[in-house]
């Protein structure tokens, strides 16, 4: 079956995250969020793509949402509640306890401070996060009897998840943003290798190798510490949530270490409400906060105190976290405005700005003067410092990701166009797996795994061990060993190693790698297809097997014979007397040279193993013997019309053609030897 | 599938015994839980007690550690701890451990320690959380007992364990300490310490609720919410062939914590019921108070009333009625000037009788009574309970989205009418110390920590009160060295097992193909369900669980489906094909893949392609044409109309029938005969290359895949 996936938004674009997949029949909405540069309908994604007559409910059979940021969860709220979308919704329980908060925030910037018209009211944001789901990490969700979600951890904000999707047989894997490495208070993204039929990745940092945290944070602090104490306010733009927690630790550590009195402020109400709820979701960060709650919570900071709007133009240094990140509005923006034109002053933009914000124009070069809006330009004589503390993974990680989930496809969103196409390039070419990136509304169809399933026999499953302790001890392990003996003398103990574990675990079904088997494919009219063992065949089918057998005779002259005992330590005393069964033991010992033990074996006057029996012709007289001894001294006994000593009479199944055609030529090989 | 019960209640007058399994399924030893029977440490003297001139001695001189109080005898001496019949277990072959609630972990170090130990262990994040906090409690207050006695020297049996002075002793202590057999000694162990815990906790695997492990690609095991408390779980368990949902300690009433997850059970074809409850329904909670002890039945049922009145939210709340009984009585007692001990470890429902403990407080205006936790694990507990709400009920999750605290103590804490401390001499605890006031203390044997103390503080006093909230004590031996007592007690059990009656209601619910329970159970309590689909198991034992007839399933890859092209089989209504492949198993599922094998070394394993089952006869003109088709022209028919068969040794001596032979005989290239027999054809030939033309001639004429 094909797996169809579109991005309604954050194709080729940072924004708006949404994509739609159909995968085993289901089609899932990933993330919705909403576009920080646009201020017209092109904000949201078109929902219009999934159905024409508004029934999304029916439509789309459910929404996942892997973390809090608004260019991920912005449309929720207008897709439930304005556009009516009923069904399923899941998200962590981090990114519901914590996802109101950033829309309702959102909510204010833009109907209080930017006056516009109000897209979605306090009680709708309420009224959609009713209707989700929330979900611990790794718990295997089932959304209806054929879709099953799972989330895993990814590290970028408190709650950021992975998201698992199957679908009957066919796996989707979409990561959301994510972050390799560990910060102050997050680990690093986990996950399984799960082998999906297709991995759809963000892509923030395509290109980007990041040098160590480290350094970027010494950075950071020395930025921070020089301008205030040069007397300068620093001007932080963040989100209420994720980077603004780590940097408030990062900052509070060093005020602690080196003693600085000069105060921090966060924007009021907000970040502090936040930090509540950072306590209550230790369990959600890393590992060195979760040792160290008990004693003292690393969300109760103890230089960071809230900021109030008179404090704008109050005098003396500062470091101030505004809201909302990217200066797109509100706080941040209006600090800017007031702290901008003067050169003691600094602005830190520590994370990425989507195009058409203030920040993404202070990143793009070194600009005197921004145009804030169509009326409005300002004077930027302030230091401008960008210093990437986004926790989205460079192009390393994402490298490591694929190569870690070992996906089927991989689709590419959430970048920036150019430097996608270089990371589709390196994904095809380097690991060889099928990459896209799609613009919005582009879809892409990849081809799932198609497992077709069918009922097993139990002889059939317990057959593979048995077949292959015997197909090993007879042809393949001599052979494979004298092989593995050329090329690699070690290797050798190993395959017999292998041998005596599969000895051992004989009633086992515990069968690990590729064994072969040979079965019969039964399909019937309606019902489901089975697969038995061949000798299962006569009763299902209510057939009588046809058994095929084979004879033949192969003469033994004294010349052969002699070859034989003069090989043979043990047949010293050459042919005197000579029996029947004494050549026959002969020829039994020859044999067992290139069989090895344990496949033929000396019974009743007669070689046997499996179906293949040896034995002296009846036709064979003891007078033959001596009337054959007469030709061999004479040298006539092969090519001058002599009688052979005796004849040997070999049959065998069909099934055991192979190694009694190889038993046999071994034997008239013996003529070749002699010339 | 075998299950070995470790230990499990054997009949109902007995004293409850956690519970211990080693189940055997799909190849794969997986060890159900593995307890510490806690309630034994009563047959031994409270540390502080100890080298005291209060107690008797008895009997003779031999028996020195043997102090008797108030009609019962006591070991003195460090106590040592009782797991169950591990020694059943051969613990090399063990492949996992399941564990189910922090009581399930408490005797896990023991097993660890052995340098064979080499299984997966798997529990909730929360589990091994407060199991781990458990485990350092239990290690931190037996340290009292080694201040008292020394350290014990490593591999030396205490006296009281010596099979000659076993005989010695009383009946009943000698009962509670090996029961019926002397092989019980072995389970007796000396306490492990820090090193022990942490090793055994760095081996943890922790999931979360719905969170499949994969056990060495043969089991899937995934935990699912019991209701018991925070993290305690129930498992399903499933192989290719079997399924198995094993209930541990559960409850299905509502509390705190997230619900009994039913739908996780559902489809599974076993269901293992660990632990039950062995008492009637009625008896949950009534007040047991032994005769010679006042009993707190009249005061309580006056004040009933008051209390709900004040509490008109008591039905949407999601507080057990045990819980709220005894922080009524708690209240009461606070009431009248006295103070209550409340002996209680940190799981199942310590967070819940605090936050109930406030709830009632405050609704009688009496929140200036300090309430105080004393235990090791006080201060993380209190801490941890409010970073859980992922594991709780979703009342609770609702004030996760408010931003409000999960548990209402946690105000308590912050306002200080609430505190932690680590032990009862802790400085800060002496400055704040204040009565009457509200004591939940560890440890709940009351033979060690500090709730021992408090209660020899306390027990002259009649107007405090001591509540006892652990399950079937026996109270007569718990209290004997406090002997004589003046304080109240109260026995208010908490329910933390499944009563018969709901043992009943899931089975209905789950809708097993079988049933696994413990035998008093089949016998007294579940004659109402159907009968035959129960096994009983008791301890010591090994139940067979047979087989059921299900369809195995196994995926084929699409490119090998490509390659598969059945053929219609004539007298049945079905297409078949001969099908080469290769068997994989990964987590417990089958799948083929295209065989690489034959592929690469098709010439070492000619036997397996050239394996073709035929089925039908030979038609000799059909034969004919085919062998002229393969360049044979010399060909004579000899129509024998019955041969005697037999004389070939390939068909067996019993199928000497007189059958229908026909020889064809073929003259050059070289000479060979082919035997054509109804179901069987035989081919003599001494050149080998005829010897398969011909082979090949008879294959076309026949059916086959």
């Amino acid at each position: 079956m094909m797996i169809k996936c579109v991005p309604l938004g954050a194709g080729q674009d940072v924004g708006k995250s949404c994509v739609i997949v159909t995968v085993g029949g289901k089609n899932v909405m990933f993330d919705c969020g909403m576009h920080m540069g646009f201020q017209d309908e092109r904000r949201y994604p078109d929902f219009s793509f999934i159905s024409k007559t508004g029934n999304y409910t029916q439509a789309i059979d459910c929404v996942i949402v892997t973390h809090f940021h608004l260019d991920h969860i912005g449309a929720l709220p207008y897709f439930t509640e304005i556009c009516g979308y009923e069904g399923p919704i899941y998200m962590t329980y981090p990114t519901k306890a914590l996802a109101p908060l950033m829309l309702e925030d959102y909510r204010k910037v833009m109907v209080d401070r930017k006056g516009e018209q109000e897209q979605f009211s306090v009680l709708q944001i309420h009224q959609c996060m009713k209707r989700v789901t929330a979900i611990d990490l790794r718990q295997t969700i089932k959304v209806d009897a054929d879709l099953e979600i799972r989330a895993y951890y990814a590290g970028h904000v408190l709650g950021a998840a992975m998201f698992y999707v199957k679908a009957g047989d066919d796996t989707v894997v979409y990561t959301g943003d994510y972050n390799m490495t560990p910060d102050r208070h997050l680990g690093a993204a986990q996950i399984d290798r799960l082998e999906p039929d297709l991995l759809i990745t963000e892509s923030t940092y395509a290109t980007t190798v990041r040098d160590s945290k480290r350094a970027r944070e010494r950075d950071f602090l020395k930025a921070v510490h020089t301008c205030v104490a040069a007397g300068g306010k620093v001007l932080i733009p963040v989100f209420a949530l994720g980077r603004a927690q780590e940097l408030c630790i990062l900052l509070d550590e060093y005020w602690e270490r080196t003693n600085l009195k000069v105060p921090i402020y966060f924007s009021a109400g907000l970040t502090m409400q936040a930090n509540v709820y950072y306590k209550l979701l230790i369990s959600w960060t890393n590992q060195k906060v979760k040792d160290t709650y008990v004693t003292r919570n690393t969300f109760d900071f103890k230089h960071v105190t809230p900021f109030e709007r008179s404090q704008i133009d109050a005098p003396g240094p500062c470091v101030l976290f505004a809201t909302p990140g990217m200066l797109s509005g509100g706080l941040s923006l209006e600090v800017f405005k007031h702290w901008a034109p003067s050169d003691a002053n600094m602005i830190i933009l520590p994370g990425f700005c989507v195009a058409g914000t203030v920040g993404s124009k202070l990143m793009s070069g070194k600009p005197t003067k921004i145009d804030i809006d169509k009326r409005t330009q300002l004077d930027v004589r302030c230091q401008v410092q960008h210093l990437s503390f986004s926790a989205h993974t460079d192009a390393k990680g994402i490298l490591d990701l694929v190569k870690h989930v070992a996906p089927r496809n991989v689709v590419l969103v959430h970048g920036e166009k150019l430097k996608m196409v270089l990371l589709k390039n390196k994904i095809a070419t380097d690991l060889g797996i099928p990459c896209y990136d799609p613009a919005n509304l582009e879809t892409v169809e990849v081809e799932s795994r198609c497992l077709v399933k069918m009922g097993i026999s139990k002889q059939l499953l317990k057959a593979p061990v048995n077949q292959s302790i015997i197909q090993q001890a007879t042809a393949v392990l001599p052979s494979a060993a004298e092989m593995a003996k050329e090329m690699n003398p070690v290797a050798l103990p190993d395959a017999q190693r292998q041998l005596q574990t599969v000895h051992q675990g004989q009633q086992l079904p515990h069968v690990r790698a590729g064994v072969p088997v040979e079965g019969v494919l039964i399909m019937e009219d309606s019902s489901r297809i089975k697969l038995i063992h061949p000798s299962e065949v006569e009763s299902v089918l209510g057939v009588a097997s046809h058994g095929m057998s084979f004879s033949c005779m192969c003469p033994m002259y004294l010349a052969y014979l002699e070859l034989l005992s003069v090989r043979t330590e043990e047949a010293t005393t050459a042919l005197e007397p000579m029996t029947s069964s004494a050549i026959l033991h002969l020829i039994y010992l020859h044999l067992v040279e290139s069989f090895g033990e344990g496949i033929l074996e000396e019974k009743e006057e007669s070689i046997q193993g499996k179906s293949i029996h040896i034995r002296v012709s009846p036709e064979t007289s003891s007078h033959n013997l001596a009337v054959a001894k007469g030709y061999h001294l004479q040298g006539t006994d092969i090519d001058g019309g002599g009688i052979p000593a005796l004849v040997l009479a070999c049959d065998w199944h069909l099934e055991d053609d192979a190694l009694a055609n190889r038993a046999i030529s071994i034997l008239q090989m013996l003529k070749l030897k002699l010339s | 599938m075998k299950l070995t019960a470790l230990s499990c209640q054997e009949h109902l007058e007995e004293d409850p015994v956690l519970s211990c399994h080693l189940l055997e399924i799909c190849q794969t030893r997986v060890l159900l839980e593995c307890p510490l029977d806690l309630s034994v440490l009563a047959i031994f003297l409270p540390s502080f007690q100890s080298k005291r001139k209060s107690h008797t001695d008895v009997m003779s001189a031999s028996l020195s550690f043997l102090k008797e109080n108030s009609g019962q005898v006591l070991i003195e001496g460090e106590p040592w701890y009782k797991t169950a019949e591990l020694g059943l277990v051969e613990v090399a072959l063990l492949d996992a451990v399941v564990v189910s609630n922090p009581l399930g972990l408490l005797g896990l170090p023991f097993l660890t320690k052995n340098p064979d130990f080499s299984a997966k262990i798997y529990m909730t994040e929360a589990t091994a959380k407060i199991g781990q906090l458990m485990m350092e409690e239990l290690v931190n207050m037996h340290a009292e007992f080694i201040q008292v006695h020394g350290r014990s020297r490593d591999g030396q049996l205490p006296s009281w364990l010596n099979v000659s002075t076993l005989d010695t002793l009383p009946a009943i202590l000698r009962d509670s300490i090996v029961g019926r057999s002397l092989a019980g000694r072995s389970n007796w162990h000396l306490l492990y310490n820090k090193a022990d815990i942490r090793d055994c906790m760095a081996m943890v695997h922790r999931l979360h609720y719905g969170e499949e492990a994969n056990i060495d690609g043969c089991l899937k095991i995934k935990p699912s919410s019991s209701g018991l408390g925070i993290g305690a779980s129930n498992w399903t368990i499933s192989g290719a062939r079997r399924s198995v949902a094993y209930i541990a300690g559960s409850l299905v009433t509502a509390n705190s914590v997230k619900a009994f997850d039913f739908p996780a059970l559902e489809g599974s074809q076993i269901l293992l019921f660990g632990d039950v409850e062995f008492a009637d329904e009625s008896s949950t909670i009534s007040p047991v108070g032994a005769p010679t002890l006042s009993s707190e039945r009249g005061g309580n049922r006056g004040s009933g009333e008051v209390s709900g009145a004040l509490r008109p939210d008591t039905t949407a709340s999601d507080v057990r009625p045990q819980v709220a009984a005894v922080c009524k009585a708690a209240v009461e007692t606070v009431r009248r000037g006295g103070s209550v001990l409340i002996p209680s470890s940190p799981f199942p429902i310590l967070l819940e009788l605090l936050d109930e403990m406030a709830v009632q407080l405050a609704s009688v205006n009496l929140t200036d009574i300090p309430m105080k936790y004393i235990s090791p694990a006080a201060e993380e507990m209190l801490a941890y309970g409010n970073t859980v709400p992922e594991w709780l009920c979703p009342s609770r999750q609702e004030k996760l989205y408010a931003g409000e605290p999960l548990f209402g103590y946690v105000d308590l804490v912050r306002e200080e009418h609430l505190c932690g401390f680590k032990a009862l001499h802790s400085a800060d605890l002496q400055t704040v110390w204040q009565e009457p006031c509200i004591i939940f203390a560890s440890h709940w044997s009351l033979r060690m920590g500090p709730a021992v103390h408090l209660l020899h503080r306390w027990r002259h006093n009649p107007l405090c009160l001591l509540i006892l909230i652990e399950q079937s004590l026996d109270v007569e031996l718990i209290l004997a060295p406090f002997k004589p007592l003046a304080i109240q007690v109260l026995e208010l059990p908490v329910q933390s097992r499944l009563s018969p009656k709901e043992v009943i209601s899931v089975i209905q619910k789950v809708q097993p193909q079988l049933t696994l329970v413990p035998e008093f159970l089949l016998h007294k309590k579940l004659e109402a369900t159907e009968s035959n689909h129960l096994l009983s198991y008791r301890t010591g034992c090994t139940v067979r669980v047979p087989h059921f007839e299900n369809q195995l399933e196994v995926q084929m890859s699409a490119e090998l489906a490509l390659q598969v092209q059945p053929k219609p089989v004539k007298p049945s209504k079905v297409a078949a094909a001969l099908l080469h492949a290769d068997l994989w198993s990964r987590d417990g599922i089958w799948s083929l893949q295209p065989a690489s094998m034959a592929k690469c070394s098709g010439d070492l394993l000619p036997g397996l392609q050239s394996f073709q089952y035929r089925w039908g006869q030979v038609n000799v003109t059909a034969l004919l044409t085919a062998l002229k088709d393969r360049g044979l022209f010399d060909i004579h028919i000899q129509e024998t109309a019955s041969e005697e068969v037999g004389n070939e040794h390939f068909t067996t001596g019993d199928l000497k029938l007189e059958v229908e032979t026909a020889v064809v005989e073929i003259r050059s290239p070289s000479q060979a005969w082919i035997e054509i027999r109804p179901n069987s054809s035989h081919i003599k030939a001494d050149d080998p290359s005829l010897r398969h033309l011909i082979a090949a001639a008879v294959h076309s004429v026949l059916n086959s895949l």
